[in-house]
């Protein structure tokens, strides 16, 4: 440790701050910009090519076996927005990689729109199905896709959704703003 | 003891909002919920989640309310979705007025969605509740983990596993959860697994006719890459033929 300096003496001053001339005058990002770019959901990419043979699912269609093994487009109007609404799309996802959302109907896929199929089967009926299922498997298996895959044929179904995006939310304080 | 969330409720009824609009702004109020905040003569369902979205104070009613109004019968089937279930099947992050952590079972939004898990509620106008679990950020939950083994065990007419005696038990969620532990048809799990072969190249071909995958897609690149995601892993699969670039 020196002394301080005498008055009107100058100093060498080595520290960079936004007071000193030439030093770090950036701009700091603003409150919450650095989440916000973190967290957020880009679901095109310009540079990815058009599928030409890429349909899209539809109501009529999403609850048929036919899919079964093919990759289908989210039709943009009802369901993407309604889907970002819902935060079913995570940031870490996929769906900037390609020119709009796309899933591939995979057998787990056919077997939730079976059990789909079941309920809407029901509703004439006196008792009507509620079915519960938990998806689990490995790491990157595709469950919240899975989970996405069935909110859309909810929405295309004209179903009530209700979505609870992150079961981290739920049980604490921190996680939400 | 129950404890509302206030601003997560009111958050949650805009979201509501934002994706069954049509549904909400078509139908009208048919009872008269006994609301803290006063709602406009001729009420629609959108005024009613509308008034909850503005006044947080309020939201936990006014969620009940509509929750009763879509249970009037000739209303749609509801969807009750959750992501990242070893969440709410613990002690939740809050603490009660006696610094003792509060079960999130105790929490009203949450007791509402494992209530419909658990089957102890069914949805009246039927519908389906579904839960992910999560592998990248989920804290331990042996009682889940033990029901989901057991399930397992169950769809492959396997031995029943035991419950490790030295592990702390939560039966709250052992409670919740004994639905999957016997023979019933309406609660199971599904297992997402690999995808099969044809499956991968599927989805490799779109993959490729993005212009996102610069490689002829025949038998072999497919098995390769399918081996290399361990078995047909979706994410795996993705990272190794897309993201990745050699």
């Amino acid at each position: 440790m020196t002394a301080a300096p005498k008055k009107g003496i100058k100093s060498l001053n080595t520290k960079k701050g936004k007071s000193t001339p030439g030093g770090d005058a950036g701009k700091r990002p603003g409150q919450g910009e650095r989440k916000a770019l973190r967290k957020r959901i880009v679901l095109s990419n310009d540079n990815a090519l058009h599928v030409s043979s890429l349909q899209d699912l539809d109501k009529a269609n999403v609850l048929s076996e036919k899919n079964e093994g093919k990759v289908m487009g989210l039709p943009q109007e009802h369901v993407v927005d309604a889907l970002r609404a819902v935060d079913a799309f995570k940031p870490n996802q996929g769906w900037s990689l390609f020119r709009r959302p796309a899933v591939l109907m995979r057998k787990e896929a056919i077997q939730l729109a079976r059990l789909f199929q079941e309920v809407e089967d029901s509703t004439g009926a006196q008792q009507k199905k509620t079915i519960r299922r938990i998806l689990c498997g490995e790491r990157a298996s595709g469950k919240t896709t899975l989970l996405l895959q069935g909110l859309t044929m909810a929405f295309l179904r004209d179903w009530f959704v209700i979505n609870l995006p992150e079961g981290t939310d739920d049980t604490s304080w921190h996680t939400r703003a | 003891m129950q404890y509302t969330q206030d601003t997560y409720t009111a958050n949650l009824l805009q979201q509501i909002l934002k994706s069954n609009g049509a549904f909400l702004q078509a139908t009208k109020m048919t009872a008269k919920p006994d609301l803290p905040l006063p709602l406009p003569p001729a009420a629609t369902l959108k005024d009613l989640a509308a008034l909850g979205m503005a006044n947080p104070e309020a939201s936990w009613p006014v969620f009940v309310a509509l929750w009763n109004e879509l249970s009037v019968p000739g209303r749609p089937p509801v969807l009750l979705a959750l992501d990242g279930l070893s969440h709410i099947m613990r002690h939740s992050e809050y603490m009660s007025a006696q610094v003792k952590p509060i079960h999130a079972h105790d929490l009203t939004l949450v007791r509402h969605f494992v209530d419909h898990l658990s089957g102890q509620q069914k949805l009246p106008n039927g519908g389906m509740v579904i839960a992910a679990t999560s592998q990248s950020n989920a804290p331990v939950s042996p009682a889940l983990d033990f029901c989901i083994q057991a399930a397992r065990a169950r769809q492959e007419a396997a031995d029943i596993p035991q419950w490790n005696p030295y592990k702390n038990v939560d039966s709250r969620v052992m409670e919740t959860l004994g639905g999957l532990r016997s023979e019933s048809k309406d609660f199971g799990i599904i297992d997402v697994g690999g995808l099969s072969k044809e499956e991968a190249r599927s989805i490799m071909e779109y993959y490729a006719e993005s212009g996102m995958l610069r490689h002829k897609v025949n038998q072999g690149f497919v098995t390769e890459k399918w081996s290399l995601a361990g078995m047909g892993n979706i994410g795996e699969l993705e990272k190794a033929s897309v993201r990745m670039r050699l």
